[in-house]
């Protein structure tokens, strides 16, 4: 353990250094503001794989570093006590009274951590950032500067000149924008600030990027189970006669619904855990069941179209239904009930006018049971793969910075599907058929593979 | 959490699966050890029951282990359109959870053990209650053809001779359905111990190490499987938690008395010319270094009302609050934004910051004019 190295994010306040560590130790509980000054008190994250790992240590910014320099030259007339003197700053009580935020980001360095010191790239460089470099400097530990282009890239090379004169290792990294592989170039680039280190941090990026890859594996189980349970949900009551029947129909059909909804706002927390995220928002992704399945933008956005879902119907060699339904609705259209005849017409096969069936049935031993449920509509496995992939694939292109909302936008699982292979699309569009008829499956996992494994690009 | 529902369901499936072929072993075999209307029962079909169907099913499951395939025999009773639709969703899930391939393989061992183990329960329930006649019936072969073959079965169990069959044993239980009925009652029911050994040799013990063999697969791959994914950790320590949230300061566009300017973000003329031209001129200038290493550490005359010019886009800093904090009376914060190519307006957001922290020190105001 002794080996494993850690680092101190330091620098002037609000310049990216609680994003920093919270991109690169994947947690989104740290403290991030536009308010300086969030940070009061280091917090320190562990990334470990057995005894291999890496610590990252988020500090407050540095408030007094004119005052604490003026301090430090005072404590020490010559270059060898300068270290000493930082370490006496650190524990001396009047220091830590007078310069909490100094004394704090600077203990983790007196005990051996490295230093990344971060700075903004789209604000000029400034004559006053010298005295907290000057400070670091002082505390005699490797270092390296990290740029953070937080509007934009516009005085990287000023900066960059700047910070060579006082840092060996000079990089440039977005904390909200940059991808996976970019987050492991530069913990890689930590290496090269002590050869020790190289071993552990290589573990740690290779324990990444596995896990980046069981999370794919984990997803799919997620969405497998969730299809199957969604598909095969139902709700069944007893009732007297046929007119409670009737009566409780509005009831069971809400409650039907809302859970329906709760079981796939389930899986998606599931998914966004799975991700590493607890706290993201996303409720304007709400499954509306009260739209209509197949007629609303809202549906179409996220699953097929009625073209795509006969072609798809098609390649399940279930086309009979679709194609006498397309026959019914040419009639119909021949008969002068234009465009919304088409769609409002009501497709018995399509399942377009009704999500789910609600039955009443004779008991056998007397009395009546009524069921709501299970899903008949052929486009629902389509809307909810359609959503949980939408969602997979913005957590995967998501850093753990960002503290905003999850925006809507729009789903294409159409292209996505028409991308796979021919035999592929096939298999996809049999099990779904298999699904809203609650047939069993046991090959849907690997059906819905491809979809996860070669994820569309931005 | 999820863990655990779902192992209740992995574990609650085997015992109604192996529940059922238990009832079906056991009245399979009473069914068809009650033999005919005499109470004969034919040795040869036993042979099939006991010896030839559990070796032929033993060989598809070892089969099925070497080819990793999901089927056998609980893949198959659960692939059956016969549970109630609520069960089929847990089912369909279960056939698809990351485990399923060894947790059906056991399940299959379970139930088909569980399947012999009522055949022998059977077995011995009709022993028990009942008189078995075990006859046999050829039209080609002889009592003497039979005999190696059953001691040929009969080999596993040597160390018992009550157990092996013998020609004379076959001779007289040989039966013929038209003729004489000489035999034994007595001799007619010896095959019994037979017929068990049969049973034990060749379908529970191997079953039982079957399912020792599924058992243990199983665990490890759980084991295996946990193991993988608790690889990675993540852990934090320290507490990272935002405090107080003072008053806003109060934003004013102009200034009516003189003032003396302390240029603290060593701003450029550009930013001085503006200044003059929007609020006028200062009766003081001076710069951040020359009011902090003054001797009374405020640097300006103290008649005059401070105006401290800082860089907008800069975070607030504390050694800023502690010079202001000095200053006897009100002042005003001026945040100004510029580049090279001029000075641009100051975004909300950093107006808002300044103000904030303007806000800490009693009486003084943000100045940004219009
Ligand atoms: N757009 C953008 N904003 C950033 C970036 N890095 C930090 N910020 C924002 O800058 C502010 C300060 O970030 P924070 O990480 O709390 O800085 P700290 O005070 O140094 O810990 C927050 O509002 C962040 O959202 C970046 O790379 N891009
Ligand atoms: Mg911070």
């Amino acid at each position: 353990m002794a080996l494993n190295p850690v680092f101190a994010v330091v620098g002037h306040p609000n310049k990216g250094k609680s994003s920093i560590v919270s991109t690169l130790a994947q947690v989104d509980s740290v403290a991030i503001s536009s308010q300086s000054g969030t940070t009061r008190s280091n917090e320190e994250f562990t990334i470990s794989l057995g005894e291999a790992g890496f610590r990252l240590i988020d500090t407050p910014g540095f408030q007094r570093p004119a005052a604490v320099l003026k301090w430090l030259k005072a404590h020490a007339n010559s270059a060898e006590k300068r270290a000493d003197a930082v370490r006496q700053f650190v524990s001396d009580p009047a220091c830590i009274e007078a310069f909490p935020d100094e004394t704090e980001l600077l203990r983790p360095i007196v005990n051996g951590a490295a230093i990344l010191y971060v700075v903004d790239g789209s604000r000029p460089y400034g004559a006053e950032y010298e005295n907290e470099m000057e400070i670091l400097r002082w505390a005699g530990q490797p270092s390296m500067a990290l740029i953070n282009p937080i509007e934009s890239e516009r005085y990287v090379t000023p900066w960059t000149q700047a910070l060579g004169q006082y840092f060996r290792i000079v990089k440039v990294f977005n904390p909200m924008q940059d991808d996976f592989d970019q987050q492991m170039t530069i913990l890689e680039t930590f290496a090269h600030l002590n050869e020790a280190w190289a071993e552990p941090l290589q573990t740690i990026v290779s324990a990444l990027r596995d896990q980046r890859r069981r999370r794919q594996q984990d997803s799919l189980q997620l969405l497998t189970k969730l299809l199957i349970e969604l598909c095969n949900y139902q709700l069944d009551q007893k009732v007297l006669n046929a007119q409670q029947a009737e009566t409780l129909k509005p009831a069971l059909e809400a409650r039907y619904f809302q859970k329906m909804k709760a079981m796939e706002q389930q899986a998606h927390t599931e998914l966004k855990k799975l991700y590493r995220y607890q706290h993201l928002q996303s409720d304007i992704f709400e499954l509306s069941f009260e739209d209509n399945l197949f007629d609303t933008e809202q549906w179409i956005v996220w699953g097929l179209n009625r073209k795509q879902l006969t072609m798809a119907a098609t390649a399940a060699g279930a086309a009979a239904g679709a194609i006498l339904d397309i026959g019914l609705a040419g009639h119909s259209l021949f008969l002068g009930a234009l465009g919304g005849g088409l769609m409002a017409g009501g497709s018995a096969w399509f399942g377009a006018d009704r999500i789910a069936d609600y039955k009443v049935l004779g008991m056998p031993l007397g009395g009546y049971e009524v069921r709501q449920g299970p899903v008949r509509n052929r486009n629902f496995p389509y809307v909810v793969l359609g959503r949980f992939l939408w969602l997979t694939h913005a957590l995967q292109h998501r850093n753990h910075a960002r503290r905003d909302a999850l925006r809507i936008s729009e789903g294409e699982l159409s292209e996505q599907i028409s991308a796979l292979a021919g035999a592929e699309q096939k298999a996809l569009h049999r099990a779904f058929d298999r699904l809203v008829r609650q047939k069993n499956i046991s090959n849907l996992e690997e059906v819905l593979a491809p979809l996860f494994i070669n994820p569309p690009s931005d | 959490m999820e863990a655990v529902r779902h192992s209740d369901k992995h574990a609650s499936v085997p015992i109604i699966l192996s529940g059922l072929t238990f009832l079906t072993g056991f009245l399979v075999t009473v069914s068809f050890l009650a033999g005919d209307d005499q109470g004969r029962v034919n040795l040869l079909y036993l042979l099939l029951l006991f010896v030839v169907i559990p070796l032929a099913s033993l060989l598809v499951s070892l089969l099925l282990l070497v080819t990793r395939s999901n089927q056998g025999l609980a893949g198959w009773l659960l692939s059956l359109p016969v549970w109630p639709r609520h069960w089929r969703s847990h089912i369909a899930e279960l056939v698809m959870s990351p485990l399923h391939r060894p947790w059906l393989f056991y399940a299959s061992q379970l139930s088909a053990f569980m399947l012999g183990l009522g055949g022998l329960l059977g077995f011995m329930f009709l022993l028990l209650l009942s008189d078995v006649s075990f006859v046999w019936r050829s039209t080609l072969l002889k009592a003497e053809d039979l005999a190696p073959v059953l001691s040929a079965i009969a080999w596993p169990w040597q160390f018992w001779p009550e157990a092996q069959p013998t020609v004379a044993m076959l001779q007289t239980t040989q039966d013929f359905r038209s003729g004489a009925q000489t035999n034994d009652p007595r001799l007619l029911g010896e095959w019994w111990r037979f017929a068990l050994a049969a049973q034990l040799t060749f379908n529970l013990l191997p079953r039982c190490l079957m399912l020792i063999i599924a058992r243990m697969i199983y665990g490890y791959r759980t084991r295996l499987a946990a193991s993988e994914s608790s690889q990675l950790t993540i852990s934090s320590a320290g507490d990272n938690q935002v405090h107080d949230i003072n008053q806003s300061a109060p934003i004013v566009d102009h200034i009516d008395k003189s003032f003396a300017l302390i240029n603290w973000a060593q701003a450029p003329d550009m930013c001085l010319a503006a200044l003059h031209s929007n609020i006028g001129q200062p009766d003081y200038e001076t710069g951040r270094n020359q009011v902090t290493d003054s001797a009374d550490g405020i640097g300006f005359p103290p008649t005059l009302k401070p105006v401290v010019l800082v860089k907008s886009w800069e975070p607030p800093l504390a050694e800023l609050e502690d010079y202001l904090r000095l200053l006897p009376g009100a002042g005003y914060i001026l945040p100004m934004d510029w580049d090279e190519s001029g000075i641009n307006p100051v975004t909300p957001a950093h107006i808002e910051e300044w103000c904030r922290f303007t806000g800490k020190i009693p009486q003084w105001q943000v100045l940004q004019w219009r």
